[in-house]
């Protein structure tokens, strides 16, 4: 898990259909190795994506308030 | 009266509620004729899951001694309407069309149910959607999916499948709907109606099922701009039930539809959408000649950027997963068994997000709705096609990956604007395609006041599909 979460090296976040499975199946949800095995491309593009996001976000950019209260930002 | 029962059925709220004051029609009345037309068309349409019939004409006959007494309510009194099967009902099981919540009987009433029955509405029953609002239609769902009375071979779009379905086929008045990602102006764009998703916090969600929290919205669908006002005039306001609901001053939405479009500044993403892989020719060229029109009609149209686009699918799609799987976690590993496959695997995988994932796309958001707000100083209302292709066949729909699909009405959940969606042309193959005009936060009077000049100056509004021709 850790080998797939890693922040600091790109190489490290390779997934492969068996990190995921046990992942799953550590949280209670039934996944077999075909299943799996088809979620590690969307799973890849998806952390590609968020990657792609983190490098531009300000680092001292805070998170948008959980009920977002548009009013005060947008007036 | 004098209009045949399917002229009725097909007249907007807006032209209903004089005749219901003046007693030219009478509520009970107008009840069988949109019930005649669902006894002859919706076993192909699938709209309803829960028809109500008998409490229905209860309510329609009060309705009517009401009205006679004097008591008239306002420009709903005596309106059949339905609800997506995720607005909670007392005593009306309320399901999110899943197998798991089939029995699911509420006690009681979410609040937009009972501000529509305080309007004087009468409810006919539940209506189809995509299990818990969420993924493609699913034919081999516990119930029948709701079918497009354009095509009934192709999706209505969703989630709020049997609201867009049922309104085509003039099946009811007006509906209300719920959009996440779009489910409210997907159906209306793919069905011929409208749908409005109001601004964040300006309609409660207090007893409608969640699918991700920050991103739910509560709104109307109906046959027309004017009748989606009237609808959003009784649901609009705040609720202390709901935390995301805020406090501000509801304006009469209907005042201000006639006042046009001079000097308002519309601004187009021409550079972002010919960069749309899935963007088809008809229906770009059916936007293109939208804004011709708005311009016509006196608004100032032009080229601006679509904020953040790179980074609009993954913070809003990362979002819904992650709120829905916390939503669904529980069942998810208690009874995965009453799930339907195509909402279980789809939100399954977000079981692989990270907390800090969450924050992360949390941190996105708040950048995208800060380059929103910028754009927004520059325009008054930004226009996109609602939806990049008119409406798919099952097997294309249930085969396109979510990746695949890009997503014109994703942007107004992720900042909370009020964003509509109305008919602007036809396919070649015939089929709808909308608009969406979006606004800045709370400014829905304007955003309706736009929609409504453009649909006024237009015809597509009143073409309705033929079901008698299609077997």
């Amino acid at each position: 898990m850790e080998q797939i979460m890693g922040e600091t090296s790109p190489t490290n976040r390779s997934a492969t259909a068996s990190d995921l499975a046990l992942r799953a199946r550590q949280a209670g949800l039934r996944l077999t190795d075909d299943e799996a095995a088809r979620l590690v491309e969307p799973y890849e593009r998806t952390q590609a994506a968020l990657g792609r996001l983190r490098a531009v976000l300000d680092p001292v950019e805070e998170p948008a308030n959980i009920f977002h209260a548009v009013v005060v930002e947008g007036q | 009266m004098s209009a045949s029962i399917d002229e009725l059925c097909y007249l907007p709220i807006s032209a209903l509620g004089p005749e219901l004051h003046a007693r030219r029609l009478s509520p009970v009345e107008l009840l069988d004729a949109y019930l005649s037309r669902v006894h002859r068309f919706d076993d192909r349409v699938h709209a309803f899951i829960t028809l109500t019939a008998d409490l229905a004409r209860t309510a329609a006959l009060a309705a009517e001694a009401e009205i006679r007494s004097g008591e008239y309510r306002g420009p709903l009194h005596g309106v059949p309407i339905a609800l997506k099967d995720l607005y909670d009902t007392a005593g009306i099981r309320t399901t999110g069309h899943s197998q798991l919540f089939a029995e699911r009987v509420p006690t009681q009433d979410s609040t937009c149910t009972r501000l529509l029955a305080d309007a004087g509405t009468i409810l006919m029953g539940k209506l189809s959607m995509h299990e818990f609002a969420y993924g493609p239609a699913d034919p081999d769902g516990f119930f029948p999916p709701a079918h497009n009375p354009w095509d009934l071979s192709r999706v209505p779009s969703g989630s709020s499948s049997g609201s867009g379905a049922g309104l085509a086929a003039g099946l009811f008045a007006g509906s209300l709907g719920s959009d996440t990602g779009g489910s409210i102006r997907g159906p209306a764009s793919m069905c011929n109606i409208v749908g409005h998703k109001p601004t964040y916090g300006l309609c409660s969600r207090y007893g409608v099922l969640p699918l991700s929290w920050t991103l739910d919205h509560t709104g109307p669908m109906a046959r027309s701009v004017e009748d989606c006002a009237i609808l959003l005039q009784a649901i609009a306001g705040y609720d202390p039930r709901d935390p995301g609901s805020v406090s501000v001053p509801i304006p009469d939405y209907r005042a201000t539809l006639r006042d046009g479009l001079r000097g308002l500044r519309v601004g187009a993403p021409f550079g972002y959408l010919e960069k749309v892989p899935d963007l088809m020719t008809d229906t770009f060229e059916a936007y293109r000649a939208a804004l011709t029109e708005l311009e016509r009609l006196g608004a100032e149209v032009a080229p601006v950027e679509m904020p953040e686009s790179d980074h609009l699918e993954v913070v809003g799609a990362t979002l819904l997963q992650t709120e829905a799987y916390a939503y669904h976690r529980e069942n998810f590993v208690k009874s995965p068994e009453l799930y339907g496959r195509n909402f279980y695997e789809r939100v399954r995988p977000a079981v692989l997000f990270s907390a800090a994932d969450y924050i992360d796309v949390l941190r996105g958001r708040a950048r995208i709705k800060r380059a929103f707000g910028q754009l927004m100083q520059r325009i008054d209302i930004l226009a996109l096609p609602t939806f990049p292709y008119p409406a798919r066949t099952f097997a294309e729909d249930l085969n396109t990956p979510a990746w695949a699909r890009t997503s014109f009405t994703r942007p107004f959940n992720i900042t909370g604007m009020p964003a509509i969606s109305l008919p602007c042309g036809f396919s070649s193959t015939n089929l709808p395609i909308g608009l969406q005009l979006a606004g800045r936060p709370f400014e829905d009077a304007l955003v309706l006041r736009a929609a409504y000049a453009y649909e006024q100056a237009t015809d597509w509004h009143n073409r309705w599909p033929r079901l008698e021709d299609q077997a």
